[in-house]
């Protein structure tokens, strides 16, 4: 309702939540009336469950195929918007005037350049299981939900960056290169190594890897072994090459001073960008400290060589034995270089300081490995001394016993703990036999008598206070000295750079450690141009350091030299930590595996490599430990194959405000968590699945392609258990699910389809809730086909040992109970409320009801508690999808309403230019052809199809696109239109279905009418059915085309006619449901003409005097009669009957007559609404004695207030109550002559019964029930009746109970289902349920409206699922009794629904009517009227007329009515009908061609 | 309707009766039978809880009366833990037990003390006062002591001779009460079966009531196996207990103190230590309330076991204070083991819940009766529910 409130004007667009069935029928229903829709979906594709459903019930129609051109048609809306992985955060403002918040999560494709071919998929190497399939199938990380989703994007799961990228300096993609390796894809590894790493196989030797201790598998067991693995990768592809630079090369010269990691890691990056840097080197290597500071046996000196020699080859120059401020001087070098990176390291040692340390024999690490490195002579010592505890230190005390030392040791002031060596290392040295000794600081070397090195006077330490480094202090005791014996000894306790050449001569800071000052983030120097970076900068660091710097600098420079701002977004660069958590339980232990290592005992004495690297086989185990943290594995693998760049990484999540005037909440619903119900085994148990799994295992696209088989070992079940209830109707979930019966029902049938008539499906449920239209029936065919039902709960699930086999225990025939094995146990999985519910009421501001789902009132059927917000599926209520989408359009037309005043305000008119006049002209056609990526290129020689093309007649124009259904392709067929003055468009692509419509509107932008165009599915029909045929595939490809190309040199400009639209409906039948269609219309400012045949309104309503919610029915249905009476719009006839309705959509004529007048109108629409009756009981006694009465008569008494029993005696009594009242259900339902449920029987009898017990507590009151279908929350109410004493009973249908009168009273004979007993209830009263039948002048009326009616004669709507209140004829609608049984609320629901559906006709002012319809040529027509009996939808009739003084016959084809379907064309045996579009002539020709006859 | 089967008249009345003997409040029973799945006694012959709860619900007097099954149910709660409405099985079984033991019972006192707080806690006090007016009037008139001479200590033994007779009578009598039951039981649940069921199947099966008594076999099939033991315990203690008593009084309640070695000696403590045991595990089972068995204990419930506790404990004491020659402390609490045993018996037995020691072998053994004339009768069509 609008809101009175709000004085501004409401905003017309609306914001629809939950892309399910029920969000797209209100999104649909919306736009059609004129309100911009954004449709919010939290997932990547709109579809909801029934996408994932395989068929429905009870038609069994594939439930993809039906809800497919309704996704394309929402997809393709102008007026909805599409949003999705988008949440609502909040909603501020009221009625009529919201402002929605909403975060949108990144997609990490452009939408804008997707284009849905699907290349990425064969790429990406994570593989997850399928939401999809429901964890049973896999899906690929870049994904998109299901083939058909619309929007038609993919999608990258993708959590963040993994935590071992965020802590790696240069942000080497570790998840990245080992997912790859897992895959047995080592080249590609190394491609996404060399991404961020130009010197991986050094660094998989060298590096301390700080990616290992992020690594989230460190909390279960081991990381995973990153340096190892990088390193198989080099190992396995040795002759490897470095990427050249993708860009053109740039005319700036850069200059980098020292080739240590840093200088390489700084010219890799600059030649990646295209400059052309040089590097100039002091020593005789290049490598720095890797070349002179590392050993071989550490890292191969042939493995640096060919690093180095790498870089040269992809334009790196690189300057030997050229030391800068000596071979050439710093300024000449600033002249001649645009830019200059210093990154001399640090290669001058520290000193002890103490007496004694130029003895002959003590030499510095850095000096003692450069010469053992340079292979220059070294002084060998026996008994070796090495001071310190670095990894220069370790790298020294190994070197030395390589060099002959037979004793080695390493002295270190603190203790193991504080040694800032890899413990690798450390462990390896001690391997070799190196001896440590800690707490020891050198004091003195002594010296021999030879002045060389005898000893080292050291003073024992203990551990004090943390210093500035964090480790404790190391603190001398007084009085420790001792000797260490030695006859060499190394100092190895660190090195500062050599910047005595050009520090203070250049005006460069150094800092009091003598190491240069730079600027830390952008490492610039107080020159300009001039950077500076690693050990130089940092003192001595690791490897992985030294190269973040040369990147930075590389950076630096690009941005200085582009003159950019040096500091802008770079806060990223450099280790960090991820934020977001890694879910480990349930992963398995599985320690790490370590690389094989040369013996110990002998490798001491070898510079060979000491560890020998992974076995493939090792590699590929290790590899697969990656917990894959970041889920996508940045490899950035998709971006190479899509060939239409839409993969964006740096997309972001969005917050964005929406302006609207009103909200519908369809979020849809849980299935729940069958895992807690423990004794079930699901999830222990692999052949124990839920519907939902099955249903995919039934689909033909599910995991396993259609065929049925068991999860556990891909077997065919022969025995399946259906276990129904499973999280419904319990004490923890007090309601029934409502559909859980009948899709059991379905699957079971569906399997027995698969799997024949030998498979046993038995179906274990408590009471058979089939009671929509067509489930009765539905249900009999079932057991027909041999279904079973086995009316037991069942508790508990065992497994067999071996088969994997379950056990089902139950209870049989008389009480017994029995065991079952089965192969699979299928559980219906009942509803739950939307994940997170209550954070989602909150958000809405809406309230929740005592089962947590959305309240709503009975009247207020699609109303939250906040006005403005709407609510329509399985969030109010579990519901089937006709309730659905009922209930969508229900919402819908309360929006429409509530916005009346604002439609068409925010959607925007489509204008096309003039169209061009082709009569006359010969045809110049243009073919496009489509590679669509590799769709189709991959398979059909596309190129081939163009040349051929052109050699065809009238082709003036062929060419091939990469996706032609691209924006940009859109352009460039105009173009070509325009520029070759095209007249004909033909395009060999996909297929028609999804997008001609694209293409088409094509052609009227480009000015050409949309109907000069024809299409070619090369895709469906060659590349993808002859996939492994290219060539036949191409050929077929080219007599498709050619077939295309000879229709189109006929095709014809169509045009689309278009009828005025009476703004007026005919509401027939003044029931609640008329009443309230009437009324939704109405308000939203639209003449209506309510007929109704009695005096008075109301109908079935007038009968009822209270509802189980306790809110008063006669109190609605005053308001509602009030509401109609001061309603100006509502034209009301009552006492009324149609004479005739004649006209289609848009222009009906009727007649009506009352009070003995005759009125005739014009309308543009029509709602049935004629209710239905109430069976009148021949059983039972019912009419022979007083005592047996109806429900409707009992509820009038029980309204009354005078009592409820009839007779004292014989005469009634006004106050006098029963003692016993037995109710009977299904008289006149589900039985031979009536096999439908009336739906509401039990309720109305639990609702009595209920009120019996307020009234009169002491009375007895006895249901006797064949299956109770309290479906929905009644379910609680029967909860509520059996706890107050309602006892219930249950009958089979063959043993009817039996009324008699005896001496005592009735007497009522039954035979209790439960116990297999008979037993008599002496009763007071026995009250019938007596079953809704349909009106017999429902026939009169669907002849009138050219409609269907069902066998049992209520109304057949369009479609059972997804068109509940249509009818194929269109215009014509259907809500309440007259549709099948149901309630109140259901009939309001479809009532809102019907004038929603009948508004999106009512507001346009005239319709377009499709183009492709049926025309008869009079001439040829002779009145046969073959085609008039075979019009499905009755839009051929015949016309007699005198002509030249003779009756003539033809016929004549309503173009508002024909679907263009062609039967008509197919029966004239003259030639009198045809379809435009599709002429005989036309598709002749297309034969001829094909046959190549022409 | 079933053919052949005469229909039995619903009394919707029923119901009120059997809550009077306790919480039945199965109502939000749908009939799914989960309850009858979950337990490991049910058989094919005796399908239960379902079939007694719904004679129950739906007023089916004599079918419920005739039925044996609440005797079977050993009480577990396995039914209701499984039971998806928490309609709480288990208590409405223990519930129908108490209402059949009302009905097995003639005069009405038992279903007064079954159904009456104040009538079971009444007739427990009475006959305790009786018993002290008993006492005072031995004292005052039989022995001829002056009533300030009450507190002078006497040995034992002049009581002994006279509590020879009353403990036969207190002990005695209420099993022959109980005893008197069991044509009326058999009435009820086994005389209207059809075909009648020959006495030599009930001969055969007349082991059975000895071998259920001794052993409580049942008990073993269910689930928590540490509960057969206790309760077996418990009972072995209490029949040793009252064997010694009912046959051996004279040889127990003597001055003469017996070497350690000697039965006389340790059989009664043996007794007293198994009755301990019992009584302890499923007080604290109670007290605790955590076992789905324990749950919903009334009062009642532990009246029994606190004074079998108090009554060994305080003939322990009685023995104590004799063995360490107090005689008077012995005296006096002889007075108060004979004032507490004394209403246990004489009510607990034959109307409270102790009656289940001959109800339960009973109800089993015609049990066993039923199925042994089903099995010999397989060309009779067999109904189970037909009664």
């Amino acid at each position: 309702m609008p809101s009175e409130k709000s004085q501004t004007p409401p905003v017309g667009a609306a914001l629809v939540v939950g892309g399910g069935i029920g969000g797209m029928q209100a999104a649909l229903d919306l736009a059609s009336g004129g309100i911009k829709v954004y449709l919010a979906e939290r997932g990547p594709a709109i579809g909801g469950v029934m996408a994932q459903l395989d068929k429905t019930f009870p038609t069994n129609d594939c439930a993809m195929c039906t809800m497919a051109p309704r996704l394309v048609e929402i997809g393709r809306h102008k007026d909805i918007d599409i949003l999705t992985l988008t949440e609502v955060e909040r909603v501020d403002g009221q009625a009529g005037n919201f402002t929605v918040s909403i975060k949108q999560e990144p997609r990490f494709v452009d939408p804008t350049k997707c284009t849905g071919c699907g290349a990425c998929i064969t790429e990406c190497p994570v593989t997850l299981p399928s939401e999809f399939d429901q964890g049973l199938g896999e899906r690929k990380a870049i994904y998109r939900p299901y083939p058909q989703a619309v929007p038609n994007i993919f999608t990258i799961s993708r959590r963040g960056v993994a935590p071992c990228q965020a802590a790696c300096p240069v942000h080497q993609d570790g998840q990245g290169y080992v997912t790859l390796i897992a895959q047995k894809r080592f080249e590609e590894a190394l491609q996404v190594i060399l991404r961020d790493n130009p010197l991986p196989s050094i660094c998989g030797r060298v590096c301390t890897h700080p990616c290992t201790a992020a690594c989230t598998r460190a909390g279960v067991d081991d990381p995973v072994n990153l340096p190892a693995l990088k390193r198989f990768v080099t190992d396995q592809c040795p002759d490897y090459k470095l990427p050249q630079p993708s860009v053109p090369d740039r005319p700036e010269r850069i200059a980098i001073v020292g080739s240590g990691p840093a200088g390489l890691a700084c010219a890799y990056q600059l030649r990646q960008q295209g400059y052309r840097p040089t590097i100039f080197e002091a020593l005789s290597t290049a490598g720095g400290m890797l070349a002179v500071g590392i050993p071989s046996f550490r890292l191969p000196r042939r493995l640096l060589n060919a690093e180095v020699d790498r870089m040269r080859a992809i334009g790196i120059e690189i300057l030997l034995d050229t030391p800068v401020g000596r071979s050439i001087a710093f300024d000449d070098l600033r002249k001649s270089f645009a830019a200059v990176f210093l990154a001399i390291g640090a290669h001058v040692e520290r000193k002890l300081a103490v007496p004694g340390e130029t003895l002959v024999g003590v030499t510095g690490g850095v000096e003692f490995l450069r010469r053992v490195n340079l292979e220059m002579p070294v002084i060998p010592g026996r008994q070796v001394l090495v001071i310190g505890g670095g990894n220069s230190a370790l790298d020294a005390a190994r070197t030395a016993l390589r060099c002959g030392a037979t004793d080695v040791t390493i002295v270190y002031r603190r203790t193991r703990a504080e040694m800032p060596a890899d413990p690798r290392e450390i462990e390896d040295a001690q391997r070799e036999g190196i001896k440590l000794m800690f707490l020891a600081a050198p004091k003195s070397f002594q010296a021999d008598a030879n002045g060389r090195v005898a000893g080292l006077e050291c003073l024992k330490m203990k551990l004090g206070k943390p210093d500035t480094s964090g480790r404790p202090a190391p603190e001398p005791i007084p009085g420790s000295e001792f000797v260490l014996p030695c006859d060499a000894a190394i100092v190895s306790i660190g090195q500062f750079p050599d910047v005595g050449a050009l520090g203070e001569r250049l005006g460069l800071d150094i800092t009091k450690w003598g190491t240069l000052t730079a600027d830390p983030l952008t490492l610039e120097t107080g020159l300009p141009g001039v950077f500076a970076g690693g050990d130089c900068v940092t003192g001595p660091d690791v490897v992985v350091n030294a190269k973040l710097a040369g990147r930075k600098a590389a950076r630096s420079i690009d941005r200085w030299l582009n003159r950019q701002d040096l500091r802008i977004g770079r806060e990223l660069e450099g280790p960090y930590r991820t934020e977001y958590e890694v879910d480990t339980t349930g992963v398995l232990m599985q320690r790490q595996i370590h690389m094989q290592a040369l013996d110990p005992a002998t490798r001491g004495r070898t510079f060979a490599e000491v560890h020998v690297g992974y076995t493939p086989e090792e590699a590929i185990a290790e590899a697969k430990r990656c917990l894959a943290c970041g889920i996508c594995c940045d490899c950035h693998l998709c971006e190479t194959a899509c060939e239409a760049n839409a993969i964006d990484y740096t997309q972001r999540e969005q917050k964005i405000d929406l302006n609207v005037g009103a909200v519908v909440l369809a979020p849809g619903y849980e299935i729940f968590d069958a895992r807690l119900k423990k004794d079930l085994g699901y999830g222990r148990f692999p052949n124990v699945i839920t519907a939902l799994e099955f249903e995919r295992i039934l689909s033909a696209s599910g995991p396993y392609s259609g065929h049925v088989l068991r999860p556990f070992d891909r077997q065919e079940p022969k025995r399946i258990a259906f276990l129904q209830c499973v999280g419904s109707r319990d004490s923890d979930n007090d309601y029934c699910s409502s559909v859980c019966c009948m899709y059991a029902t379905k699957e079971a049938i569906i399997a027995k389809e698969h799997l024949g008539e030998g498979l046993q499906c038995d179906i274990f449920f408590m009471d058979l809730r089939a009671f929509g239209k067509g489930f009765e029936q539905y249900y009999h065919r079932a057991q027909e086909l041999g279904v079973h039902y086995i009316r037991s709960r069942v508790p508990k699930i065992e497994e067999v040992p071996g088969t994997r086999n379950l056990i089902v225990q139950y209870l049989g025939e008389n009480d017994k109970k029995l065991f079952q094995e089965y192969d699979l146990v299928v559980l219906s999985v009942g509803m739950q409320p939307p994940k997170d519910v209550k954070v989602l009421a909150e958000r809405f501001g809406v309230a929740l009801n005592t089962f947590n789902f959305c309240g709503t009132s009975t009247f207020r059927p699609a109303e939250s508690s906040r006005e403005g917000i709407f609510v329509a599926g399985p969030f109010a209520e579990p519901k089937d999808i006709p309730e659905t989408v009922m209930q969508a359009s229900a919402a819908a037309t309360q929006v429409l309403s509530l916005l009346r005043e604002a439609r068409g305000t925010l959607i925007t008119p489509k204008v096309y230019p003039p169209e061009k006049d082709v009569k006359g002209e010969e045809p110049r056609i243009g073919v496009f052809v489509c590679h669509c990526g590799t769709n189709i290129a991959g398979v059909v020689n596309v190129p081939d199809i163009v040349e051929y093309a052109k050699t065809l007649p009238n082709v003036v124009y062929a060419e091939n696109n990469l996706y032609t259904c691209s924006n940009d392709t859109q352009d460039r067929i105009k173009e070509q239109i325009a520029e070759h003055n095209l007249n004909r468009v033909v395009v060999a692509s996909c297929t028609p279905r999804t997008h001609e419509p694209l293409f088409r509107n094509t052609l009227a932008e480009a000015g050409l009418n949309p109907y000069l165009f024809e299409m070619a599915n090369i895709r469906d029909q060659c590349s993808w059915v002859h996939m492994h045929e290219p060539e036949k595939a191409t050929q077929k490809s080219k007599d498709l085309v050619r077939m295309a190309l000879a229709k189109s040199r006929l095709l014809q400009p169509l045009h689309r006619q278009t009828v005025r639209v009476e703004k007026s409906a005919l509401v027939i039948g003044g029931g609640l449901s008329g009443m309230t269609a009437a009324l939704a219309l109405a308000r939203q400012g639209f003449d209506v003409y309510l007929v109704e045949k009695e005096n008075e309104l109301g109908g079935s309503l007038r009968h009822t005097y209270y509802l189980l919610s306790g809110e008063n029915p006669q109190d609605e249905l005053a308001r509602l009669r009030d509401e109609i009476a001061q309603n100006t719009r509502i034209h009301l006839f009552t006492g009324a009957a149609i004479e005739k309705i004649d006209g289609t959509i848009g222009n009906f004529k009727t007649t009506i007559s009352a009070g003995g007048a005759t009125t005739e109108i014009t309308h543009g629409v029509v709602i049935v609404a004629t209710g239905a009756k109430q069976y009148q009981p021949k059983e039972y006694l019912y009419g022979q004695d007083d005592s047996v009465i109806t429900q409707r008569e009992l509820e009038a008494r029980l309204a009354s207030g005078n009592g409820f029993l009839a007779r004292e005696g014989n005469r009634p009594a006004k106050t006098a109550v029963a003692k016993t009242v037995v109710m009977i259900q299904c008289v006149g339902s589900r039985d031979a002559d009536h096999p439908y449920c009336s739906r509401v029987c039990c309720a109305e009898a639990i609702k009595n019964a209920l009120k019996i017990k307020a009234l009169s507590p002491q009375t007895h009151v006895y249901v006797l029930y064949r299956d109770i279908r309290t479906y929905g929350f009644k379910e609680s109410y029967y909860t509520k009746a059996r706890q107050q004493g309602v006892v219930f009973v249950r009958y089979d249908e063959s043993q009817k109970p039996e009324v008699s009168r005896n001496g005592k009273g009735l007497q009522v004979a039954v035979c209790d289902q439960t116990l297999g007993m008979p037993i008599t209830i002496s009763a007071d009263l026995v009250v019938l349920s007596a079953g809704i039948h349909p009106h017999e002048d429902n026939r009169k009326i669907a002849q009138f409206l050219k409609v269907p009616l069902n066998s049992e004669g209520f109304f057949l709507e369009a479609h059972m699922k997804l068109r509940p209140v249509d009818f194929m004829t269109d215009g014509v609608f259907l809500c309440g009794l007259a549709h099948s049984p149901k309630n109140i609320e259901e009939s309001i629901l479809q009532a809102q629904a019907a004038s929603a559906r009948a508004a999106s006709v009512l507001v346009q002012d005239s319709l377009e009517l499709g183009a492709n319809i049926s025309q008869v040529l009079d001439e040829s027509c002779d009145g046969c009227a073959y085609c008039v009996d075979t019009c499905p939808y009755k839009a051929i009739t015949m016309l007699e007329y005198m002509w030249q003084g003779s009756i003539k016959k033809v016929v004549e084809t309503a173009d508002s009515t024909c679907k263009g379907c062609g039967c008509c064309q197919a029966t004239c045996p003259k030639n009198g009908i045809f379809i435009r579009g599709f002429t005989l002539e036309q598709i002749e020709a297309q034969i001829h061609a094909a046959l190549g006859v022409a | 309707m079933a053919v052949g089967i005469l229909p039995v008249q619903s009394d919707p009345t029923l119901l009120a009766d059997i809550r009077r003997y306790g919480k039945f409040d199965p109502t939000g029973c749908y009939q799914c039978g989960s309850c009858t799945i979950s337990c490991d006694l049910v058989s094919d012959f005796a399908s239960f809880p379902r079939t007694s709860i719904r004679y129950s619900l739906l007023g089916l007097r004599a079918p419920l009366l005739a039925n044996l099954e609440p005797w079977i149910c050993h009480d577990c709660g396995d039914c209701s833990t499984t039971c998806p409405r928490q309609a709480e099985p288990r208590i409405s079984m223990a519930t129908l037990r108490r209402f059949l033991s009302g009905q097995y019972e003639r005069t009405g006192m038992a279903s007064k003390l079954l159904t009456s707080r104040a009538w079971y806690f009444g007739s427990l006090a009475s006959a305790a006062v009786a018993v002290v007016l008993l006492i005072l009037c031995f004292h005052l008139w039989y022995v001829g002591l002056p009533l300030s001479g009450l507190t002078t200590p006497l040995g034992l033994e002049h009581m002994f001779p006279i509590m020879t007779y009353y403990t036969l009578t207190v002990m005695l009598f209420p099993l022959l009460l109980l005893l008197s039951r069991v044509f009326r039981i058999w009435r009820l649940t086994m005389s209207r079966q059809q075909p009648p069921i020959p006495f030599s199947v009930y001969a055969k099966e007349a082991w059975m009531y000895v071998y259920q008594s001794v052993t409580h076999s049942l008990m073993r099939k269910c689930p928590e196996r540490g509960r057969w033991l206790g309760h077996w315990i418990l009972a072995l203690g209490t029949v040793m207990m009252l064997t010694i008593k009912v046959f051996a009084l004279r040889w127990f309640q003597t001055d003469n103190i017996y070497p350690w070695y000697n039965p006389q000696r340790w059989l009664g403590y043996l007794a007293a230590a198994f009755i301990f045991y019992g009584v302890v595990d499923i007080l604290i089972g109670r007290v605790q309330a955590k076992k789905e068995i324990y749950k919903e204990t009334r009062p009642e419930d532990m009246v029994f076991p606190i004074l079998l506790l108090l009554t060994a404990g305080s003939g322990l004491a009685v023995n104590i204070f004799r063995y360490s020659g107090l005689a008077f402390a012995a005296h006096c609490t002889y007075a108060l083991h004979v004032i507490i045993a004394t209403p246990m018996l004489v009510v607990e037995m034959p109307f409270g819940k102790a009656a289940h020691m001959i109800y339960r072998p009973l109800a089993l053994y015609f049990q066993a009766v039923k199925e042994r004339a089903a099995q010999q009768a397989p060309a009779a069509e067999v109904v189970p529910h037909a009664v």
